[in-house]
């Protein structure tokens, strides 16, 4: 007795402490980017979120869901009410009411980068329960503990990554966990209650829906199932009111027809176009090479490319090759859940090869699975009833009966046990045969159990390092604020990024308009509060290859594009003074060959390759590379830097020497480390020269005399 | 309200007084000379130091920018941010008839040279202007001063001196254009290149240095030496524009003018207006030296020889070429004109008229235009929005006044256009100017038009790009959202969608009565079971 409690209670005690430690980790884990920066919200999506939470509220939720933006877009604007996922921005928005109504006056920001942590620990909680309905408590503590550290979640769960997913893969288990307890209870109760998490996971990762399940394919096989049962039922219905004999004709013949009635229903609605045909997004699931073929746009972000191996034992570790192990045991019992968890298993082992995103949906079945398979395994060796017997007369009484926890097993053990057999009477030299009878199966010897549990512990001891030291060093980083190390081990914390966005914000008019790649469009609108003109929800491909464009052609065809968007800035990342592998000129090909997609007579990708068909800058850029203002802003004035020729240290390049000229741009600013560079369009000239001549006059050129034609052509040779 | 001026405007000179008395201290340059003006004068000039200067703090890189276009949502102020600009804040107490400013500098060859344009100058300061008279040699001539125009407007009579030492070179003159300063600029034959390359800045190639206009089938009588270069322009429906506001009817009806002097060629920048030319096919251009030899063709011949040009700059500085300084000169000024072979004589040029319309023009006093107000709102209402909803109708108007006989009056054109424009123009309609209501203390005309916006969401411009010769140029552009319908703003109850209704409804009956019907079937046999089995 310790607390007064009995032993039921004691072990619920024990679960509810160790799940709030869980929980403790899963929160403690994810605050290093806090320790470490600051509590900023991270990456690029997450500050779209962001704005829209402030958004919502500032001004309330009707306000919100009719929100038209205009400050992103121009000149189309963007209707984000009706686009936006609104989930997760909801639930932030609740949770500050209720602070506030409770007199606790917290930022909204601090809410919104917290809320992935806190909700990791619901996700530890709703692992637990969905583990027990599969296994056992025992197996749920361990699921519940290993999706708190799980780097594949952490990844995108992180204090300040404030992103739909954030809150979405609780939801995922839980509304699972919901489901299968609906589906073993055949309640009406949880039935409804998984409908409505089914509802809050669609609120939070699909946009308002409408009447996408009934007019788009992917959601057609949805649909065909939900027509399917009530099919089911009715052939049921009929079954109970006709004979066998009549029965089976009309089955055979309901059937039949019913399938080329839907079938042809679908092909023709698809042909009509009432059905929308498989979106790209979609093919690429299929054929990993079809989105850079035909789509770049969505081949072009990295989180959609197929996933490397090595990343499935970086996301998940030793968990990976517990999966298999688990998913097998599931087939050995093969309940209804277990059918579910193993459908679950293959289809999003499926997916997350073909895109790195898909990860995270993979990561909490692998979590419950190798749970499974581990707490099997714990089970089994380091269960303390067995040393409590004595061995020699129980030894062949084997196959009488079982802790009914452990399921049938009955080849495996046989196979097994001679070995066991031998280890047993080994033992039992050692161990003094004193207590009382009791039935026994599984492993006999200490040494055996030392191994396997050393080895385990040792394994989960890895993990956990493991676990760590990913998050420490590859999820926590919020990607507006870089850090180096300098050879003495001191750290520089690179911020040119918000030092950028603060001087547009600082520096420019309200209704200025600044276009940069998409990337940066949700940072610039959320941090500089300035009008884009596209962002990081690529809705409007055109707009998108029309930014390609003007980045990709030279000044003169760029400065009417600028000039007919009203572009006042552009914002350009350039990362070769330090290094930094992620900027502009590395991603130009994305542009090129997207606004080659929409204008593949102004924009060829073949001509920002050489001879050699590279990729270069430098002497060996192609002039068509040279003459494009992105590459004009990326190395502007940078020789001069270097005081006359300059090395790109990430393409690891000498520059061409010499001065690169613009005339319709200026440099407005340049960040410490030259990562962000921002250039104001200039003006049309006062008096009517173009842009070219101006800057020419301003660099003290006169305008040649040629101009000068003589009416007969004649000219004396002295003038 | 005149009284109230005086004291803001007293106010502010002294506080610019101590500005600069602290500056100059806090600086301790060498005493950086002050331009001596009068009161008036510097109260106009000091008042927009400390507006620029205040401009200034804001955002440097900006300044051109936030001072020029004007797209922002802000609407119904009267002071208006306008493209159109120049100087609007001291139009109620304005001295010279000019609408931007009456400081005058004037450069010279030669200071001597001052005598032979008296009577030009005489008419000018009896327009109020004020001037400073320097040789373009003199090295402390300066057109700024602190960072700002030091002068309203330029006469540059001094084609001849080469080497600019001091400040003003062409890159200063385009610098000065560039701050909204007016130059009127008289050339002879012995242009300096320097001139030449400034001219060629606006798309004007002067002849070649001892070029001039030569016609031996239309020059003056008086023009004895047998060159011909004295020529009488006397067509004045072809070879004048007769645009009425750079030339008057009355020089348009007057005698002849004189002129004599050099020849140039316009290029195709559309800023640019031929104000006179040569019509006749006798004329030519050419060195006019002793025993010359005709060895080359001349540059330009017959109708391609301008005369006068004039470039109005985008922020509406005037600037005008005048091939002739003799032009301007008290002799052909007062000179009698009698074509040769004619028996037409004139006791007196027209080029007093001439010129007196050339610096009406050139020095802001005829064809200025400002807006001094624009609105929008939905029909019925008087508020703007910053977004209105797509389909709205809703109603524009714009006020302009010109700025005539000294004094802003509204403004008489029918043909202001308005666009709305997202990338391309979804609307575009002839503004409907109406009648002058006695309390529009503006002076001006208000131009409305009553629209219904596309059926398009985004952001839309309302430009009103009103640009015609010899009128300052309006751009005026107003940004505003366009947002489609809210989710409750759809009609409620459409014909269509009763089918679904019926559905809908149907679907809730149905499920109430199926689960009445349920419960209570489920009791009654579940009862008569229990008995059976009991």
């Amino acid at each position: 007795m310790v607390l007064g409690l009995d032993a039921q209670n004691q072990a619920a005690l024990l679960k509810v402490v160790i799940l709030g430690l869980i929980a403790a980790v899963a929160i403690g884990s994810r605050l290093f980017s806090i320790v470490r920066y600051e509590s900023v919200i991270h990456e690029f999506d997450p500050w779209f979120n962001y704005r829209t939470t402030r958004h919502l509220v500032s001004n309330g939720f009707y306000d919100f869901w009719n929100w038209f933006d205009e400050r992103s877009w121009y000149p189309l604007g963007r209707v984000v009410g009706g686009t936006v996922y609104p989930g997760i921005m909801v639930t932030s928005a609740v949770i500050h009411n209720i602070l506030h109504a409770l007199n606790f006056p917290v930022d909204i920001r601090n809410i919104c980068v917290l809320l992935a942590p806190l909700f990791s620990a619901f996700t530890a909680v709703a692992a637990y329960l969905l583990t027990v309905e599969i296994k056992d408590s025992s197996a749920g503590l361990l699921a519940a503990a290993f999706i708190g550290v799980a780097p594949g979640y952490i990844s995108r769960s992180v204090a300040g990554s404030y992103d739909n997913e954030g809150i979405a893969i609780f939801l995922l288990v839980f509304t699972f966990y919901l489901w299968i307890k609906a589906l073993k209870l055949g309640s009406a109760f949880w039935g409804a209650w998984t409908a409505l998490f089914y509802f809050y996971m669609v609120a939070a990762w699909v946009p308002f829906v409408g009447f996408m399940p009934t007019r788009t394919s992917e959601h057609m096989a949805a649909l065909g199932i939900f027509g399917l049962l009530q099919i089911f039922a009715f052939v049921e219905l009929v079954r109970t009111h006709l004979s066998t004999t009549q029965f089976q004709i009309l089955f055979r013949g309901f059937i039949f027809v019913s399938f080329i009635a839907m079938f042809s229903a679908l092909v023709f609605l698809t042909y009509s176009g009432y059905i929308a045909p498989w979106t790209g997004r979609f093919y690429s699931l299929w054929d990993t090479g079809y989105a850079k073929k035909y789509i770049p746009i969505i081949a072009s972000v990295s989180e959609h490319q197929p996933t490397a191996w090595p990343s499935f034992f970086f996301d998940l570790e030793m968990l990976i090759f517990l999966f298999p192990a688990g998913t097998y045991l599931c087939f050995r019992e093969l309940r209804d859940e277990h059918v579910f968890v193993i459908l679950y298993g293959i289809t999003a082992s499926y997916f997350a090869g073909v895109m790195v995103r898909l990860m995270l949906t993979l990561t909490p079945i692998v979590c419950v699975t190798s749970a499974v398979a581990l707490s099997w395994l714990l089970d089994t060796y380091l269960d303390v009833s067995t040393l409590e017997f004595l061995p020699e007369e129980q030894e062949r009484s084997q196959n009488s009966s079982f802790d009914n926890k452990v399921p049938e097993k009955s080849g495996k053990r046989e196979k097994h046990s001679p070995d066991k057999t031998k280890k047993g009477s080994q033992n039992s030299s050692r161990i003094p045969d004193k207590k009382k009878k009791k039935e026994y199966y599984g492993i006999l010897g200490i040494d055996t159990r030392m191994i396997i549990g050393m080895n385990f512990i040792f394994f989960l001891w890895i993990f956990m390092w493991h676990c760590t030291w990913v998050t420490s060093t590859a999820y926590s980083s919020p990607s507006i604020v870089l850090a180096s190390r300098g050879a003495d081990g001191s750290n520089y914390i690179i911020d040119d990024f918000r030092e950028a966005y603060y001087w547009l914000r600082k520096n420019t008019d309200y209704s200025a308009k600044i276009l940069s790649w998409w990337d940066y469009g949700y940072q610039i609108a959320g941090m500089a509060d300035r009008t884009v003109l596209v962002d990081n929800n690529t809705w409007n491909n055109t707009h998108i290859a029309t930014v390609g464009r003007a980045l990709a052609s030279d000044e003169n065809v760029a400065y009417e594009i600028l000039r007919r968007h009203d572009v006042d800035y552009v914002l350009i990342i350039f990362g070769g003074l330090l290094g930094y592998s992620g900027d502009d000129i590395n991603k130009f090909l994305w542009m090129i060959r997207i606004a080659e997609g929409v204008y593949p007579d102004e924009v060829k990708e073949k001509n920002f390759f050489n001879d050699r068909g590279e990729y270069r800058v430098g002497d060996e850029a192609t002039p068509t590379m040279r003459n494009s203002i992105m590459y004009k802003m990326s190395y502007y004035n940078y020789n001069e830097l270097f005081g006359g020729q300059a090395t790109d240290r990430v393409r690891g390049t000498r520059l061409s020497p010499g001065k690169i000229k613009m005339h319709t741009l200026e440099e407005a600013y340049t960040t410490e480390n030259w990562i962000v560079r921002i250039f104001k369009v200039k003006d049309l000239d006062n008096i009517g020269r173009t842009l070219e001549q101006a800057a020419g006059f301003e660099l003290g050129k006169k305008r040649r005399r040629g101009a000068k034609k003589r009416v007969g052509g004649r000219r004396n040779k002295s003038s | 309200m005149n009284t109230s001026n005086r004291t803001t405007s007293f106010f502010l000179f002294f506080l610019v007084i101590c500005f600069i008395i602290l500056s100059t201290s806090i600086t301790t340059t060498k005493a950086a000379p002050i331009p001596k003006k009068s009161k008036d004068d510097d109260n106009d000039n000091n008042k927009q130091s400390l507006i620029s200067a205040n401009i200034g703090a804001v955002g440097p890189l900006d300044v051109g920018a936030s001072a020029t276009i004007n797209s922002d949502n802000d609407v119904n102020t009267s002071g208006g941010v306008l493209l159109v600009l120049l100087v609007g804040f001291n139009s109620h107490n304005v001295q010279a008839k000019s609408a931007t400013g009456e400081r005058v500098l004037v450069l010279l060859d030669d200071e001597a040279d001052k005598a032979l344009y008296s009577q030009f100058f005489k008419t000018l300061e009896d327009r109020k202007y004020t001037f400073s008279y320097k040789t373009a040699s003199d090295p402390k001539v300066d057109l700024l001063a602190f960072n700002e125009r030091a002068f309203d407007h330029v006469i540059n009579f001094a084609p001849k001196t080469k080497n600019y030492d001091n400040k003003v070179n062409p890159a200063a003159f385009i610098d000065f254009v560039n701050r909204g300063g007016n130059i009127l600029l008289a050339a002879s034959s012995g242009l300096s290149e320097t001139i030449r390359d400034f001219a060629r800045e606006f798309d004007i190639e002067f002849d070649d240095r001892d070029t001039s206009v030569i016609d031996h089938f239309n020059y003056d009588v008086s023009d004895s030496d047998g060159k011909h270069t004295l020529l009488v322009l006397d067509d004045k429906k072809g070879g004048f524009t007769n645009n009425s506001m750079i030339l008057s009817q009355e020089t348009l009806e007057g005698p002849p003018i004189l002129y004599k002097g050099i020849g140039h060629k316009i290029g195709t920048v559309p800023l640019l207006t031929r104000v006179a030319w040569i019509t006749s096919n006798t004329a030519y251009s050419y060195e006019t030296k002793e025993d010359q030899i005709a060895d080359q063709d001349p540059f330009i011949l017959g109708s391609d020889i301008s005369l006068v040009s004039a470039l109005q700059a985008r922020n509406n500085a005037r600037v005008t070429f005048v091939g002739s300084l003799e032009l301007f000169q008290d002799s052909s000024l007062n000179s009698p004109v009698q074509k040769i072979n004619s028996k037409e004589s004139h006791p007196k040029s027209g080029n007093q008229a001439f010129v007196d319309d050339l610096t009406k023009w050139t020095f802001q006093e005829k064809g200025v235009l400002k807006v001094t107000a624009r609105r929008h709102h939905l029909e019925g209402e008087e508020e703007p929005l910053e977004t209105y909803r797509i389909k709205d109708n809703i109603v524009y108007s714009i006020e302009i006044s010109e700025y005539t006989n000294e004094k802003w009056q509204p403004f008489n054109g029918t043909d202001v256009q308005l666009e709305v424009i997202m990338l391309d123009p979804y609307i575009r309609r002839t503004l409907t100017p109406l009648e002058i209501q006695p309390q529009n203390h503006h002076n001006s005309r208000i131009f409305e038009s009553h629209l219904q916006l596309p059926d398009v969401y985004g952001v839309f411009t309302f430009k009103v790009n009103y640009k015609r010769p010899g009128y300052s140029y309006i751009i005026d552009m107003t940004t505003v959202a366009v947002r489609p319908f809210r989710h409750n703003e759809y009609p409620r109850f459409i014909l269509a969608a009763y089918p679904y209704y019926a559905g809908a409804a149907s679907m809730s009956v149905g499920f109430l009565v199926f689960s009445t019907v349920w419960i209570f079937n489920k009791d009654r046999s579940a009862t008569k079971e229990d008995k059976k089995n009991n």
